[in-house]
């Protein structure tokens, strides 16, 4: 049925062997979210920085986060 | 050699025990929680080399990255209770401005902790398959259906003209369709919610949203959203239900200013 409705509620939470659609999802999930760091920039107070970079400026694009999760599930080192 | 912390979520103080056992964002980083302000903050030591701009960086491998994303979710999704996840790729340099940044912030983290408390993230899309959608409302919509009809009978020349004016009502119609159904769900949501914020869509998604629910709310929801997924079955448009997730989008605008 080509119509199936996908309504079965997924479990997000990848285990080791996730599979590659739950990655997916994560990074879906957690591109743009969590609380932010002052702008997402180094910042330095008095001498002792605070990075951030997130997930945005890790990858780049959603493109970049596609190809990434096609390559994800062989390493987890 | 670690010399930055990174760091998943907050969570308030004493709701966690001291080292936890679950895998951190590098293979063998313990992950450790640290109280300030009445917050428990949870944070891996890690080089900060890996995570900088530099010679030792990693973040432009997309292998490496990607098993951090899953690493950094593996722990906030195995935290108990209620948690408030900080943006993937939080390194702070030490434990000292890791604990400025807390003391800081501690009123807006603590009410963003209390409006979480005993609810979990739910994302939910729409999504359409236009080939499908629309041959159904070829059908469905009377006035197409009569347009299609005529277009069929019709001279070649005719013909030609009516399948112009058939294409663009069914853009117009598939348009419309896609809008109320958005409508309909944002309202059925925005009923249940706790908070709602809309997300990009993905892919053949054409509007997507993560809810905040609490318990009773996440039954009550998901009945109805079935019952929505019944309704589409067939006509081209589909929904996906996601979670428990962590309050991922919900953190970003609770405490984006905290």
């Amino acid at each position: 049925m080509p119509d199936m409705v996908d309504f079965l509620p997924r479990q997000p939470l990848p285990g080791p062997a996730a599979p590659q659609q739950s990655l997916v999802d994560v990074l879906d999930k957690l591109l743009d979210t969590g609380v932010v760091l002052d702008g997402q920039i180094v910042i330095s107070l008095a001498g002792v920085d605070l990075i951030h970079i997130g997930l945005r400026a890790l990858v780049a694009s959603v493109d970049t986060a596609q190809r990434l999760v096609t390559a994800a599930p062989r390493s987890r080192a | 050699m670690p010399d930055a912390l990174y760091a998943y979520a907050v969570a308030p103080a004493g709701s966690l025990p001291d080292r936890l056992q679950v895998t951190g964002i590098l293979p063998g980083a313990e992950v450790l929680a640290l109280e300030e302000a009445g917050l428990t903050a949870l944070a891996s030591p890690v080089p900060r080399e890996a995570f900088e701009a530099g010679p030792g960086c990693r973040t432009e491998d997309a292998d490496w990255l990607a098993a951090r994303a899953a690493a950094h979710h593996g722990v906030v999704a195995a935290l108990p209770g209620t948690v408030l996840p900080l943006a993937f790729g939080a390194v702070f340099s030490g434990e000292a401005p890791l604990r400025d940044w807390l003391r800081q912030r501690a009123p807006r983290l603590s009410s963003a902790l209390a409006a979480v408390s005993g609810c979990t993230e739910w994302s939910v899309t729409l999504e359409e398959d236009a080939a499908q959608h629309g041959a159904w409302l070829r059908h469905a919509d009377p006035a197409l259906a009569q347009l299609a009809g005529k277009a069929e009978q019709a001279s070649p020349g005719t013909a030609f003209l009516l399948a112009r004016r058939l294409d663009k009502a069914l853009a117009a119609s598939r348009q419309a369709r896609l809008q109320d159904t958005a409508q309909a769900l944002g309202r059925l949501l925005q009923a249940e919610a706790r908070h709602l914020a809309p997300s990009r869509p993905r892919n053949a998604a054409v509007a997507g949203w993560s809810a905040l629910l609490a318990e009773a709310a996440q039954h009550r929801l998901r009945t109805a959203l079935e019952l929505e997924a019944i309704m589409l079955s067939g006509t081209g448009l589909s929904l996906t239900l996601s979670g428990p997730w962590p309050p991922y989008a919900f953190a970003r605008e609770a405490a984006s200013d905290a």
